[in-house]
Formats: structure tokens, C-alpha cells, sequence
């Protein structure tokens, strides 16, 4: 009897011994909440001495506004005995002796006594780490760019004002949500298997290598971004910082960039076929005047004068063939570079006008569609394409007569006008749609069909200067239908040899 | 022996003929425009064999180097043997019509004297070389 009441004694003695040396504040309560015991550490954390607690109701070490709800959770725990945290969810908050509140965490253990169910409570003031966690808020706070912090299954649990800003939600509306609601809704369905596989190889690292990102606005519209991915270990178990970085300017700077580039490979590739036409298209008549010349001498000599008349005749063909070859030459480097200003023309009368002063022979007309577009654009250039491309289907008809058409319809970019001129002349075969945009090409000999070449090459020019493109619909046999695209709105589409 | 002028330009082909007829040759000549009429030529059987090819390099529809290429890979028509004569300086012309296996490329620089010697070498040539029979 003696020798069990010594056990007991020896085993209580024990449990005060580890209680005392735990590293936190513990603190045993009966059912009531009554204190009966502590250890130095909650003398230390609270203020209090160990005298002043024991047999005190545990609310003392509470802030008042949580003493009322108290006795009610007690209740709750004694009637589920086990261990557990407790206010799961909630901020806990400790009270000093000297009316000062500070973070916690307790832990809740149930301990079976003589005098019935007792709770021993580990108590630990978690200032430090909740110092630490604002200080991180802070940084995240600071950053440049967008910061969002997400759970494993893509809930957002942070965000910076940068992000607030960026993707035009207030705070309150993205905590809590998925981030789903910061990506293009296309994105959706693949972004939970590439954030479990972030998750499933965890270091930090740029999202997407080598895809395009982008990121979605409140208002629907989306931005290209740059997106690095961290991984973070909290208490709650990893999260992902995300760093946001909004590149639209890098993007179009870029773009700009390569707009440029094309330009300048264009005019090299122009160039290259200048000095190409220049050696042969240009030499070929004067060539010819020599070899003429040198006829007329020989004929002369040899009292042949019946032939004089037509070497004459060549002859002027030839200079005059030469002067349309500068001439257009001419033009054609001068095409894309803004000539005259931005004014409201009415299409149809415009090409009424042009298509008379070309002085069609008899027998040709002009039918123009009657809703043509009236809209504010660069005429010269438009002018000077509807001017080669009239002057192209009566230059080339095979028939005494001929009808040209002038149509419109929506263009497969919004942002342009498609027009077409349609002939009903000899038609062109597929295989040389594309050579007849090129400069200088003719489809027939130039003794024949007097023409530089260049028609076309100018009309394509001038179209893609702004931004369009030219194409042929003609089955080879009969007509003609030359498109091309012409934008709706000109501002900011003017050729770049002028913005410079 | 039938001399082949494929050129667009009249002045070339007019120039051609003085000089034969200035070397008392009465060979028979055929002109084509470009390319594609002299390959509808040829394949129609409108040139009488022996034919030697003079042809230039710039044309319109098909130019020279592209008869070339239908020329070669047409098993009637790949023996036949042509000179370029042309006023493109361009290495890259000179070498992918050497690639076509051309008899010869002869650069018109010079305005007068050309078309004679031109003629004149084209004389020479079939009077020495055996070419080949076309087998119908």
C-alpha cells in the first residue's frame, strides 16, 4: 500500500518534472477551467508568477473579448476527449499581466487524474514567426512586379498591389478564388496538370519555357506576361509565389523591332533586283538603238533606204521604251512613302474620275459597285493602285471592247477593306500569279504589248506598305480579278520610311 | 541545220538574221519569244533537227534558265544543245545555266561585232562537232 502510494507519488513527481521542462507554457485546468498547475514558462511568457495563477480561471490569461465564448468551447472539447489545436482556423491571442496581447498557439491534451479529466495546454507565443510572416508580406509587398501566392489546388492566398493593378482586381476579389480567373479561359482546362506537375518536382523556375503566356484582366482583355515560379514551405504546407511580370511593352517593342527588320530586308531584296533590272532591262534598249544604228548605216551604204523608215520607227520605240522604264522606275521608289494627306474620299466617284483620265479607248467601261465605302484614308497611294490596275486590264484586253469592274467585301482581317478589279480580258494562267507582281515581268513580249513591267509590282508595293495583300482569282482563259486589301483606318499604318 | 532563236526582243532576233544573211549562211532559222512557246514548238516537232538553241536568259512567262530546266528533264528534248546569249553579267545565272550543261554563255557586252562573231562561232561549231541524231 505504502509502496503504490510512493509509485503514484514518484509518477506525479515525474509528470511535473517533464511539464516543467517543456519549451513552451503549459498549463493544466480542471473541467471548470480552474488552473492547477504551470510551468516557469508561463510565468515567463504571461508575466504572471505561479502563485498568482494557481487556482485562478484560466480566462485571466485570455483577452477579454474571447473570455465569453470560453467556457463554451471547454464544454465542447471536454465532451470529444482528444488531442487536438486549438481554434483551428482562428488567430488565438494570449494576455500578460499587464493587459498586452501576443499570438499563440495551443495545443490541447485531455490527461486522465484521480480527481477526474483534466486539460494540459502547450502554450506557444508565436510573435516571432507572426513578425517573420508580416516582414514576408512586406517584401511580397514591394516587389516590382505582380506577386500572387497560391495553395496546391490554386487557391490564392496573397496578392500584391502590383497585381491589383496589373490584372484590375481589387484584393478582396482574388483571395480565396482560383487562379484560374488570372489566365485566358482557353488555358484552363491544362493549368491544374502543369501546377501538379510544379508541384511534383519543386524548384524555382520560369512557367511555360518557350510558350506564349498570357495573362487575363478583369475586364476580359488579355496581356502577354512572364510568369517565375516559387516554391515556398509555410506552415500550411508548400505554396507557390508566382512573380508576374507584365511584358506587353517588351512584346510590341519587338514587334516593332521585326516590322523593321522586314522593311529593310524588303528594300535590300528591292535593291538587289534594281541593279538586276538595271544591267538588263535598262541596257537591253540601248543595245537596241546601237544595233539599229549600225543598220541604218549598213542599209544606207548599201543603197537599201526602202528599210530606213522602220529602223526609224524601232529606234523610237526603243527611247520611248526607255523613258517608261526610268519613269516608272521612278515611281516605283517612290511608292510607300507618304505622298499628300489623310482625307474623306467617296470610292466610287474616285474611281470614276481615275478610270476617265486614263482616256479608255471607246469600247471600254467602268462599273462600280454601288456601296462602295466612303471613308478617310491616303488617297494618293489608293489613287495610284486603282490607276495601274485600270490601266493593266485595258492595256492587256484582246478585245475591242471590255468591261472593268470595281468591287468590295469584307476582308478576312477586320481591319481592312478587300477590293478587286475585274476584267473580262484573256484571263492570266495559274502558273504566273505570282511572277506578275514582280517588277519588270511581262507576260508578253514588250515588242508586242508595249509595258514596263511594272504595274503590278507598284500595286503591290504601295498595298503592302500599308499593311495588305494582293492576289489574282483567274482561271487563265477568260478575266481577270486583281485583290487586294486596303486598311480600313489608315493613321498609325503610314509607312515607316516616313515615320522616321 | 536548223539555228533556234529563243529572244523577246525583236532587235536581237532581226540582228541574228543580218549576220547570217552577212555570212552567206542559209541556214534555217525559227524564233520563239520565250520559253514556253519554244518548248510548244519543240515538242509540237516544229523544229526541223539539227537545231542548235540560242537562248536568252530574260524573258517573259518562262524565262531562260526555266526552259532550261524543262529541257533537261524532257527525255526527247534533253541532248539538244544551246548557247545563252544574254546581257546578264550575274555569276549565279552564268553558273545555273552551266548546270543545265549549255554549250556555251556568251555575254552580249558588246554592242556592235557580237551578233557576227556569235553567228560565226555557231558556223564553226556544227561544221566540226557531231550532233547528236534525234532518234523519233
Amino acid at each position: 500500500m505504502g509502496d503504490y502510494t510512493g509509485d503514484i507519488d514518484r509518477a506525479n513527481q515525474r509528470f511535473r518534472q517533464v511539464v516543467e521542462a517543456a519549451p513552451n507554457a503549459m498549463v493544466m485546468v480542471d473541467k471548470s477551467g480552474t488552473i492547477e498547475m504551470v510551468n516557469t514558462q508561463t510565468e515567463k511568457i504571461f508575466g504572471y508568477s505561479r502563485t498568482e495563477l494557481l487556482g485562478q480561471s484560466i480566462d485571466i490569461l485570455l483577452p477579454e473579448r474571447f473570455r465569453h465564448q470560453h467556457p463554451h468551447h471547454r464544454a465542447s472539447f471536454f465532451s470529444d476527449l482528444h488531442p487536438r489545436a486549438m481554434g483551428a482556423g482562428r488567430d488565438l491571442y494570449g494576455r500578460r499581466k499587464d493587459g498586452s496581447e501576443f499570438p499563440v498557439e495551443v495545443g490541447l491534451n485531455p490527461i486522465e487524474t484521480e480527481d477526474g479529466i483534466k486539460v494540459l495546454s502547450a502554450i506557444t507565443d508565436i510573435s516571432a514567426r507572426k513578425r517573420m510572416e508580416a516582414r514576408f508580406r512586406q517584401v511580397v509587398e514591394a516587389a516590382p512586379n505582380a506577386m500572387v501566392m497560391v495553395d496546391k489546388s490554386g487557391i490564392i492566398e496573397m496578392v500584391n498591389t502590383q497585381a491589383e493593378n496589373i490584372f484590375g482586381y481589387s484584393r478582396a476579389e482574388l483571395l480565396g478564388q482560383t487562379v484560374d480567373m488570372l489566365l485566358p479561359t482557353r488555358f484552363h482546362h491544362q493549368h491544374p496538370h502543369h501546377r501538379d506537375s510544379f508541384f511534383s518536382d519543386l524548384h524555382p523556375r520560369a512557367m511555360g519555357a518557350g510558350r506564349d503566356l498570357y495573362g487575363r484582366r478583369k475586364d476580359g482583355s488579355e496581356f502577354p506576361v512572364e510568369v517565375g515560379l516559387n516554391p515556398i514551405e509555410t506552415e500550411e504546407g508548400i505554396k507557390v509565389l508566382s512573380a508576374i511580370t507584365d511584358i506587353s511593352a517588351r512584346v510590341k517593342a519587338g514587334e516593332r523591332l521585326a516590322e523593321h527588320r522586314n522593311e529593310l530586308e524588303r528594300s535590300n531584296r528591292e535593291l538587289a533586283t534594281f541593279a538586276y533590272v538595271a544591267s538588263h532591262d535598262l541596257k537591253s534598249p540601248l543595245r537596241g538603238i546601237f544595233q539599229i544604228s549600225q543598220w541604218i548605216e549598213e542599209d544606207l551604204k548599201s543603197g537599201d533606204t526602202l528599210s530606213i523608215p522602220s529602223h526609224m520607227d524601232m529606234l523610237r520605240g526603243r527611247l520611248r521604251r526607255m523613258e517608261h522604264l526610268l519613269d516608272d522606275l521612278l515611281a516605283y521608289s517612290r511608292a510607300g512613302r507618304q505622298e499628300g494627306s489623310i482625307s474623306q474620299i467617296e470610292l466610287g466617284s474616285l474611281a470614276k474620275n481615275i478610270f476617265e483620265m486614263q482616256a479608255p479607248p471607246n469600247g471600254f467601261n467602268l462599273e462600280v459597285a454601288e456601296d462602295l465605302p466612303i471613308f478617310t484614308t491616303l488617297a494618293t497611294p489608293l489613287e495610284q493602285v486603282l490607276r495601274n490596275l485600270f490601266t493593266n486590264a485595258i492595256k492587256h484586253h484582246d478585245r475591242s471592247s471590255g468591261c472593268i469592274k470595281l468591287n468590295w467585301a469584307n476582308a478576312a482581317n477586320k481591319d481592312y477593306y478587300e477590293f478587286s478589279v475585274t476584267d473580262d480580258g484573256p484571263g492570266i494562267p495559274q502558273e504566273y500569279h505570282e511572277r506578275v507582281f514582280i517588277m519588270f515581268q511581262t507576260l508578253r513580249p514588250r515588242d508586242e504589248v508595249e509595258g514596263s513591267g511594272m504595274g503590278l509590282a507598284l500595286v503591290k508595293k504601295i498595298v503592302e506598305t500599308y499593311g495588305g495583300n494582293t492576289s489574282i482569282v483567274s482561271d487563265g482563259s477568260r478575266g481577270s480579278s486583281i485583290h487586294f486589301t486596303w486598311p480600313i483606318r489608315i493613321e498609325g499604318r503610314l509607312p515607316i520610311a516616313n515615320a522616321s | 541545220m536548223t539555228l533556234f532563236i529563243v529572244d523577246d526582243d525583236d532587235i536581237d532576233a532581226i540582228a541574228l538574221e543580218r549576220a547570217l544573211r552577212k555570212l552567206r549562211l542559209l541556214n534555217t532559222v525559227r524564233r520563239a519569244h520565250d520559253g514556253q512557246e519554244a518548248l510548244n514548238l519543240l515538242r509540237a516537232g516544229e523544229i526541223p533537227a539539227p537545231f542548235i538553241i540560242l537562248l536568252d536568259l530574260n524573258m517573259p512567262r518562262m524565262n531562260g534558265l526555266e526552259f532550261l530546266e524543262a529541257l533537261r528533264t524532257d527525255p526527247m528534248l534533253t541532248h539538244a544543245v544551246v548557247f545563252v546569249l544574254t546581257t546578264s553579267k550575274s555569276d549565279e545565272d552564268l553558273v545555273a545555266a552551266y548546270r543545265k550543261h549549255v554549250a556555251g554563255y556568251v555575254f552580249k557586252q558588246h554592242m556592235d561585232r557580237d551578233f557576227l562573231e556569235v553567228i560565226g562561232l555557231v558556223e564553226h561549231y556544227w561544221r566540226l562537232v557531231e550532233l547528236p541524231v534525234t532518234k523519233e
